[in-house]
């Protein structure tokens, strides 16, 4: 008996391992391959953690962004990176350990499909599955991402719940989850909408609910209220109950909060969760009413609720739904086995698996490779880190530069001089404005105009590359060598052709004057 | 069950007698009111909070000096009386400027608990239940607000709960004068603002149904016509809905959390569901009352800031059965009921403090106040500035403001005029302007320049006062600038300064 535990322990647990090593490498050869990120926000993410080290607090008065503004965000991610940091070397404090982290998903899959469906085989297949949904490797492979750790933490959360049903020995657990969880990220309120949802659920299917459940739905919701009450109590003051749009300008709401779109979530998630989950969804509510399944099909339903409503960032829904997906899978995987062992295709039952992993093979990670190499491309170009490096050794510290939104958090951390703009608009008044002039300094054939707007935000250089894609153009119209001057590339003479296609710093060397 | 009602009887039972509870209710209420007042005292020059108290003190100054009038004699518009503005004048003779702003509030804040307990009293709820409820209603942003700002509709709120308290009376103890003090009380409410009258009259309507009282009935209709004549009067000189009594989103409005003014506190409201639940589950004893007292609260909620202050109490009271309800209710999980009901108080308390310090912290600061009062320096003449700064401008520098908020109908076109001269770049027109209106000053505040009038150094306004030639620079304070025009006619001032000769 001990030694057939033992065997079995042994067997399945190697694979598990195997499938979280195969994971993590996954990642780390796409992650390795750059020492820059593919997000502007790892950049940021990085500043704040330099602050921690350097003052032992974050930049809560941020000098450099939109020329010196207030942050709020909660500061827990930063300080465990901070933490890294000081022991470890850079690259395994924030490429390393992160997808280390992101890759613990395949654990807490396992151990929740594991208790879903008793089934060895169904629990390591929605394993693998799970450490490759392309949506998750997208947002968290090369990138300084919030969610690598948020992510699994959600579902363990999730487990620790699923477990009550066998005591109360796991309500510490949830205890400890909900408070990391709570004072990482908002999202958490995700997880209580899906805990409100299976209760509903559970009392309209009628079946036997548990009291413990109830309480600890109960004391979550007023935690988390509480919690994030005291931690975002600035942002709720500054924009009511808009701060779920995170103070983004209505010009790009429809960017970070998208439609849903099948297709592209079919694409982002991958074909097998998405069908496999969808029928065990439909198996349990309409044929076999499981209990702790509810709980999981009440946490797609409260995403789906807030991605129809574009409450929640499209892609950041789609990690969560993908996730509960390949959890529903695993149920769908166990049925199909079943249904396999009592069929005439019994003793093709190895093919059938071999057919289903070569399926997983071709939309899980192949697509997941290709978004991997997709974000390879977004780091910052040799170029460009050519030119940020100048602006930092030659430029007044307390110079100001313009560049396009997305290139504001490179403008601070990469180049530290203060930018106009970044995506950070919480607590931000005029958002929309600064946008809308961003757009006019690039655009505009009017250089009194170009002028009169660069002289409203102080600026000293204009930084282009990512403009000219942005706005259409190939040159900045209002550049004329005599008020905006090319100060970088530095070499004096240079075809138009050959700087049309390189990132260019241009120095204002005048101003709009009103005679009294 | 019985374990539970034991263990929450006995802590109640352990921790305090009757005497000992009300110590401590009157202790909390004290520091509730000493901490906010206190450091508006010490910290920001005795300045009450609000622009809206600031209209209140300069009427009751009026008064004080010189006797009850139906007409603003600085701002030369007609004045409604207004029985709070009798009512601060009366602490303003007794304590002087400004220690009887602060007594008012004192008394209003030490009332409001007192018709508070009171109430609770007559509902006859338990002992543990009302320190509980008061104890709730101490932490409310409501009581907070009670001490700091100046507004009619706060004596409103301390006469309404002594008139509820009185109808609320249980039959074999109520008697004919309890109708009648209730009444004249309500009475009283009628005008201190348009919110109080259908207050009061749908308080009366009500009582005078389920108490099936015919004399209440009686005053009721009597008071009715009183009730329109009086409005009816002042909406022809004002809307009766003033923009400082208008909302912003409406959530923002109700939930003190999100920013409200007032607002109800979150935990506040879980606590009243759970009551609610509560009582439902163990079957809510019905009264035909329920419905349309409902329907007609419900309709209440037009007016979201005075709201959120009146059903404060009611709430507080809820909140403390919801709370017991949390307290006695059989837990599975003893650790979650532990943590839940810390978490509860945490979020009470937290709430208040919140409030609190939002509120302590906002303006009028005293830099703002330095500017104002610089003004009154200068010869008579008056001010232009941005409405929200008119009441401002009014109290401390005692000149008239070109627009406050309370607006008159004829003052639609003073909007238009402040519009042009706010963003128009030719001179003769603005100096035009300015000699029609019979301005004599400007004064701009940081604010206006950052997105509440101007974007820019130079939009309208901004780029003309330029013009040494027209305009002459008064001063530059942290608080504001201000400008005078140069070829005003002083001899046609009209406008002398209201000088008051401070006790």
């Amino acid at each position: 008996m001990l030694k057939e535990i033992r065997e079995r322990l042994r067997n399945e647990h190697a694979v598990l391992v195997l499938i979280f090593l195969l994971v993590i490498g996954f990642r780390l050869f796409f992650a390795l391959q750059t020492a820059e990120y593919s997000s502007p926000e790892s950049y940021a993410v990085i500043r704040q953690v330099e602050g921690i080290l350097r003052r032992g607090v974050p930049l809560y008065e941020d000098p450099l962004s939109y020329g010196g503004r207030t942050l709020t965000f909660l500061p827990l991610f930063h300080y465990f990176l901070a933490g890294l940091s000081a022991v470890f070397p850079e690259i395994m404090a924030f490429k390393v350990i992160p997808n280390i982290i992101a890759s613990t998903i395949v654990l807490v899959t396992y151990l929740i499909c594991r208790d879903l469906t008793k089934n060895r085989e169904a629990s390591l297949v929605a394993a693998f599955l799970s450490g490759f949904i392309p949506v998750y490797i997208n947002e968290t492979v090369n990138s300084l991402s919030i969610y690598s750790i948020v992510i699994p933490l959600t579902f363990l959360l999730l487990y620790s719940f699923q477990l009550m049903h066998k005591g109360q020995h796991s309500v510490p657990l949830i205890l400890l989850c909900l408070l990391l969880l709570a004072s990482l990220h908002a999202n958490v309120f995700l997880v209580i909408m899906g805990l409100v949802f299976y209760l509903l659920l559970i009392r309209m299917e009628k079946l036997s609910g548990s009291r413990a459940e109830t309480e600890v739905v109960l004391f979550a919701t007023f935690f988390v209220t509480w919690l994030n009450f005291i931690l975002s109590k600035k942002m709720l003051l500054a924009h009511g109950p808009a701060v779920v749009w995170q103070n983004i300008p209505p010009r790009l709401l429809y960017l970070f909060f998208s439609e849903f779109n099948l297709i592209e979530a079919v694409s982002l998630i991958g074909l097998l969760p998405f069908i496999f989950g969808l029928y065990a969804g439909y198996k349990h509510i309409v044929t076999e009413r499981k209990r702790v399944v509810l709980l999981f099909f009440g946490f797609a339903l409260a995403i789906f609720s807030l991605l129809g409503m574009r409450l929640i960032p499209l892609d950041i829904g789609l990690i969560y739904l993908g996730i509960t997906l390949v959890l529903l899978f695993g149920q769908s995987y166990k049925l199909i086995l079943v249904t396999i062992s009592k069929s005439k295709f019994e003793p093709y039952g190895h093919w059938i698996r071999i057919a289903i992993i070569i399926i997983i093979i071709i939309t899980a990670l192949l697509p997941s490779a290709t978004y991997a190499l997709e974000k390879l491309d977004q780091v910052p170009s040799r170029e460009e880190i050519a030119a940020f490096t100048w602006l930092r050794t030659m430029t007044a510290e307390d110079a100001v530069v313009l560049s396009t939104l997305k290139e504001g958090h490179y403008i601070t951390s990469l180049a530290k001089r203060r930018n106009v703009m970044d995506n950070n608009f919480i607590l931000v008044q005029d958002a929309a404005e600064r946008l809308e002039d961003i757009g006019s300094i690039y655009t505009t054939h009017s250089q009194t105009e170009a002028i009169r707007l660069l002289d409203k935000y102080d600026v000293d250089y204009v930084y282009i590359w990512q403009a000219r894609e942005e706005y259409d153009m190939v040159r900045l119209p209002t550049w004329d060598e005599r008020c905006l001057v090319r100060v970088f590339p530095t070499e004096l003479y240079m075809e138009q052709n050959e700087l049309d296609i390189m990132p260019l710093v241009l120095e204002r060397r005048c101003t709009i004057q009103v005679e009294e | 069950m019985v374990r539970r009602k034991s263990r929450s009887e006995g802590i109640f039972d352990r921790f305090s007698s009757p005497q000992g509870l009300a110590m401590l209710v009157l202790m909390l209420a004290a520091i509730a009111w000493l901490v906010p007042a206190g450091v508006r005292i010490g910290a920001y020059d005795s300045l009450p909070v609000g622009k809206e108290s600031y209209l209140s003190a300069r009427i009751g100054r009026q008064i004080r000096y010189f006797g009850l009038q139906g007409w603003d004699r600085l701002q030369d518009r007609p004045m409604q009386l207004n029985p709070y503005h009798l009512f601060l004048s009366l602490f303003i003779e007794m304590f002087g400027e400004p220690l009887g702003y602060w007594a008012s509030t004192l008394f209003i804040t030490a009332f409001s608990l007192a018709g508070f307990a009171y109430l609770l009293c007559k509902l006859d709820v338990p002992p543990k239940v009302r320190v509980l409820a008061l104890l709730i209603w101490i932490l409310s942003p409501a009581y907070l607000r009670l001490s700091l700002v100046l507004e009619p509709g706060h004596l409103g709120f301390v006469l309404m709960l002594f008139a509820v308290a009185l109808l609320v009376k249980i039959p074999e103890q109520r008697k004919q004068w309890h109708h009648i003090a209730a009444a004249f009380l309500i009475l009283i409410t009628y005008f201190l603002s348009p919110f109080n009258a259908l207050l009061g009259i749908a308080v009366l309507i009500v009582a005078s149904i389920a108490l099936r009282e015919p004399l209440l009935g009686f005053i009721t209709l009597m008071s009715l016509p009183l009730a329109l004549m009086y409005y009816r009067q002042v909406s022809l000189f004002y809307p009766l809905f003033q923009p400082f009594f208008a909302a912003r989103p409406y959530l923002v409005e109700l939930i003190s959390e999100l920013g409200a003014p007032v607002g109800f506190a979150t935990f506040g409201l879980f606590l009243a569901g759970v009551a609610l639940f509560s009582a439902w589950k163990h079957g809510l004893p019905y009264s035909a009352t329920y419905l349309p007292i409902l329907i007609i609260a419900t309709g209440f909620l037009y007016f979201p800031r005075q709201f959120t202050l009146y059903f404060s109490s009611p709430l507080a009271l809820l909140a403390a059965l919801g709370f017991l309800a949390l307290w006695e209710m059989e837990w599975e999980v003893e650790i979650i009921r532990n943590l839940s009901i810390l978490l509860i108080g945490c979020g009470l308390l937290f709430t208040g403090l919140s409030y609190l310090n939002r509120t302590v912290n906002s303006g009028p600061f005293p830099y703002q106040a330095e500017a104002f009062r610089e003004l009154s320096q200068q010869f008579p003449g008056k001010v232009f500035s941005h409405p929200d700064n008119g009441f401002y401008i009014e109290y401390f520098s005692s000149k008239q403001a070109y627009l406050d908020d309370l607006q008159s109908w004829d003052d639609q076109q003073k909007l238009e005029t402040a519009d042009t001269l706010y963003w128009n770049r030719n001179l003769p027109t603005a100096t035009e302007l300015l000699a029609d209106e019979r301005i004599r000053y400007i004064f701009i505040d940081s604010s206006m320049k950052s997105s509440k009038v101007w974007q820019r150094e130079d939009e309208g306004l901004l780029f003309l006062l330029r013009d040494s030639m027209t305009f002459e620079k008064l001063f530059t304070l942290p608080g504001g600038e201000a400008w005078a025009v140069k070829e005003f006619p002083e001899a046609d001032s009209p406008q002398p300064n209201i000088v008051y000769q401070t006790s």
